[in-house]
Order: structure tokens, then C-alpha cells, then sequence
């Protein structure tokens, strides 16, 4: 975030738009004079090529203080039901509210997912560099998926007797674009244990998202991922449980939610590249209890620590991490912030150790 | 390659993979000139090319099991390759087989 000071005569053309500079001259003639002090507003402002959001504020000299942060640049797509991307455009950056739901829940959905990387991490985006936010509604024909491309975001309606439409759960969206961060930072492979790392990555930072933004602490949060998509019929709360993998479902046509909870139900299978979406019960346990062994708001230290890994800081990670190898760089990411016998490295080793993962290089400090 | 054929083919459909996870399978049978159109599929360059798509994330995985049609027949590929003839099968299949409730998982569990 850039501070910039400016007297009201003095606004820099190049940050602030016309109509803004108008809006400023307009209320410092006579309104903020006032009451400068409840003058504080925060407008968005977005251009083609560059997104920032800027908060103007008066301060106690009379100065303007326009505050320049990171902001999205979504644009949403509708493919109207056929399976050719992106669609005709459904909802810009900066445009109001359309008549259809799912497009809006997608948009607010990046915006929730922008929210926690930039407030939260600093992270400007998917690639750190303000990368715009595409996505696709309405893919496909009763279409019970949501998945990333390596570009954009796409999402199904769902085929209405199991699931319903994918946008519902601001987890699963936060998931996707997840994918997009892990594939510019640790791009870990998508098979096997650095496939379920892959997948466990999305589902903590898709928890995240949803925590950050109903600002709910470890304690209070669901731990679900996709609450809500089922459709009434289905016997089950969301897609995984990160607190209680294997309990998500338990249903006549759907079966029973396969996740496991520890190494001890590790399972081996050629589908699904290797059990992704299966094996990723271990490590979201792991964070699980991380999280709510150091208490408080999850995104602050458990996701700060799993967000360094993701960036290399507890060494680089090998695109086919195993869980130890994953589970020895989050131990050395918490012990660079927090220190090596600090209680946040000690609940990381403790988090590995209940979920059967040995750490690799055993649990030194 | 004199193998006996069956007079009918039976096609197996398993998704895998998806945001969901879950494990889906439709088994259909064919017979007649159905099943010829099967049994040509397989010999098809529709059945032999079929790449792999390492940037999608969350993407069905799809694998199609053909017997009936002297060896048993298995392709498995992403879903942005599912197109053509070898889509319109497994639309048939999902479309006029049966789904088959709660397969379970096909893999083993392990103890590290
Ligand atoms: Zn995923």
C-alpha cells in the first residue's frame, strides 16, 4: 500500500481520474471543512491495464490522503450452457450488480479471494502482479464442476439433482483461483502426494477466504469446503471436511465422503492422478489443527506459515513434494517468522505428528 | 488377431477427479449395429490420440473400458480432450446406461 500525500491543490493527474478530482474539489469547498473528520471515503478506481484502489482521507492538517492499494480486475464470463470460453461478458470490474446471480457470486467470490491475498499476504493477484481475474459462469450443460485452466476460472450449474450451481460456496471459488497462485509459486505436480499437496493448498486457502471474509476465528469456522452446493436431496453438508475428513457425506447415490484423515488411511489408486481430491484429507487435517491449536483468526499465523512455504521460504519446495517433504518446509517457514522453538513452529511439528506424517529430516529446529 | 468376439460390447464409463472428487461409473451394452460402431471406435485414430492437459486443475479424469470387442479396450484421458466421437459415446453411455450407485473407491487403502 503507497501513502501518498497531497494538498487538495496539488493532486497528481495521473493517480486520481477526472471525475474523482471533481468529487475532491466539490468537498473541500464547503462538507469536509466541517467535519473532516467523518470524511474518510474509499472509492475504487479501475483502468484497463492497472487496478488500484484508492481510500481518501482528510488528516488533521487539512492535507488529502489518498491511499493507492492493489484491487481486482474480474471480468466474468457466461457461456450460456455451451462448453466454448470465456462466454459473452456478463459483468466488467467496477460495474453494478447484473440480474443474474451466479454472475455476481462469481465476481464477489474473486473479490473475497483478491481481498485475502492482497489485506492479508500483500499479494497482488494470482501472479503477484495484478494479473486480471477471469472466469466463466454457466459452463457447459448440467455440468457438476468447477475447475481452472491454467487462465481463468470455470464454473458449472451443476446438474440440479445432485449439485447446484458451483458459485454457491465462496470455498470452492477461493479454491480455483488458489490453483492459479500455487501454479505461479511452488507449482507443485498434480499427481500422487504433491498432487494432494496441490489440492490441500486450495482447500486451506479457499477455508480461509470464507473465514477472512465473515471474519470468523478458527474456533467459530465450519472447515468445510463447497458448504452449500449440495442440492437438498443429497445426505451431506459440503465436498471435504477439513476438520473431520471422511465425514463430508454419506450418501445412497453418492457414496461415502472416501477422504482420510490420516497417513494410517493413505490411499493408492491410479484415479483420479493418484487419489488427489482423496489424500488431500491428511494435510487439511494437519492445518486444521494447526489453525485451531494456535486459536484466533487462522488466515494470521497457520495461514501465514502454510502461505511462506508456498513461497519458498521454508526452502524450495520440489514440484513433487511428498507430505514430510511439505510438512519439513512448513517447520522451517514457522521457524523463520516465528522462531524455531516458538509455539507456532512447535504446532506445526505437533499438527504433522497427529496426522501419521513423519517430517522430513526428522523434526529438528 | 482371430479372438472370438461377443455378439455384444459392454462399455464402462468411470469419471474421476473434479473439485468434487467424486467417483462416478455407467456401464451400457450394445449389440447389433451399435456395437459395430463400437468396435470400429476402438480401432479408430479417435481411440489412439489423445494428449495430456497439465495446466487444468480440478478437471474430470475420464476412463472408458470396452469388451466385447476381442481384447478388453481401455482409454483414459482429461476432459478437455473429450471431444468427437469418442464424447458422443460417453454421452450415450451416461445418457442410456446405468449408473452404477456407489462404486467405492478403486485403489487400496495403505498404512504408510
Ligand atoms: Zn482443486
Amino acid at each position: 500500500m503507497t501513502s501518498v500525500n497531497l494538498p487538495p491543490t496539488a493532486m497528481a493527474p495521473g493517480i486520481v481520474p477526472p471525475f474523482l478530482l471533481t468529487r475532491i474539489a466539490r468537498a473541500t469547498g464547503e462538507r469536509l471543512s466541517v467535519a473532516p473528520e467523518a470524511a474518510a471515503q474509499t472509492l475504487r478506481h479501475d483502468r484497463p491495464m492497472r487496478s488500484a484502489r484508492i481510500s481518501l482521507s482528510i488528516d488533521e492538517n487539512r492535507t488529502i490522503v489518498a491511499e493507492v492499494s492493489d484491487a481486482p480486475n474480474r471480468t466474468i464470463g457466461d457461456a450460456r450452457n455451451t462448453e466454448t470460453l470465456p462466454g459473452r461478458t456478463a459483468r466488467s470490474e467496477g460495474e453494478d450488480p447484473v440480474a443474474d446471480a451466479t454472475v455476481n457470486e462469481a465476481y464477489d467470490g474473486l473479490g473475497a479471494t483478491f481481498d485475502l491475498y492482497s489485506q492479508v499476504y500483500g499479494r497482488n493477484s494470482i501472479d503477484g502482479k495484478g494479473l486480471p481475474l477471469d472466469a466463466t459462469v454457466h459452463y457447459g450443460s448440467d455440468y457438476d464442476n468447477a475447475f481452472w485452466n491454467g487462465e481463468r476460472m470455470v464454473f458449472g450449474d451443476g446438474d440440479g439433482e445432485v449439485f447446484g450451481r458451483f458459485t454457491a460456496s465462496v470455498s470452492v471459488i477461493g479454491h480455483e483461483l488458489t490453483h492459479g497462485v500455487t501454479q505461479y509459486t511452488a507449482a507443485l505436480n498434480y499427481a500422487n502426494q504433491a498432487g494432494a499437496l496441490n489440492e490441500s493448498i486450495s482447500d486451506v486457502f479457499g477455508a480461509l477466504v470464507e473465514q477472512h471474509s465473515a471474519q470468523q476465528t478458527a474456533s467459530a469456522a465450519s472447515w468445510l469446503i463447497g458448504e452449500g452446493l449440495f442440492t437438498p436431496s443429497v445426505r451431506g453438508v459440503a465436498l471435504r471436511s477439513m476438520k473431520a475428513p471422511g465425514t463430508a457425506y454419506d450418501d445412497p447415490v453418492l457414496g461415502t465422503d472416501p477422504q482420510p484423515a490420516t497417513m494410517a488411511g493413505y490411499v493408492t489408486t491410479r484415479e483420479d492422478n493418484g487419489g488427489v481430491h482423496i489424500n488431500s484429507g491428511i494435510p487439511n487435517r494437519a492445518f486444521y489443527l494447526l489453525a485451531t491449536t494456535l486459536g484466533g483468526r487462522a488466515w494470521e499465523r497457520a495461514g501465514q506459515i502454510w502461505y511462506d512455504t508456498l513461497l519458498g521460504k521454508g526452502g524450495k519446495l520440489p514440484a513433487a513434494a511428498t507430505f514430510a517433504r511439505f510438512a519439513r518446509a512448513t517447520v522451517s517457514a514457522a521457524g523463520a517468522r516465528y522462531g524455531g522453538s516458538s509455539p507456532e513452529a512447535d504446532a506445526v511439528r505437533s499438527a504433522w505428528t497427529e496426522v501419521g506424517v513423519t517430517i522430513d529430516g526428522g523434526t529438528t529446529r | 488377431m482371430a479372438a472370438r468376439r461377443a455378439d455384444t460390447v459392454t462399455v464402462t464409463i468411470v469419471r474421476t477427479g473434479g473439485v468434487a472428487g467424486h467417483r462416478r461409473q455407467w456401464v451400457a451394452t450394445a449389440s447389433g449395429s451399435a456395437a459395430d460402431l463400437v468396435r470400429e471406435l476402438v480401432e479408430s485414430d479417435a481411440w489412439a490420440g489423445v494428449g495430456a492437459d497439465p495446466t487444468s486443475r480440478d478437471r474430470f479424469v475420464w476412463s472408458i473400458v470396452v469388451t466385447g470387442v476381442g481384447r478388453r479396450r481401455t482409454l483414459t484421458m482429461p476432459d478437455s480432450h473429450l471431444v468427437g466421437p469418442i464424447q458422443e459415446l460417453v454421452r450415450r453411455v451416461q445418457a442410456d446406461g446405468e449408473a452404477v450407485a456407489d462404486p467405492g473407491w478403486h485403489g487400496t487403502a495403505t498404512s504408510e
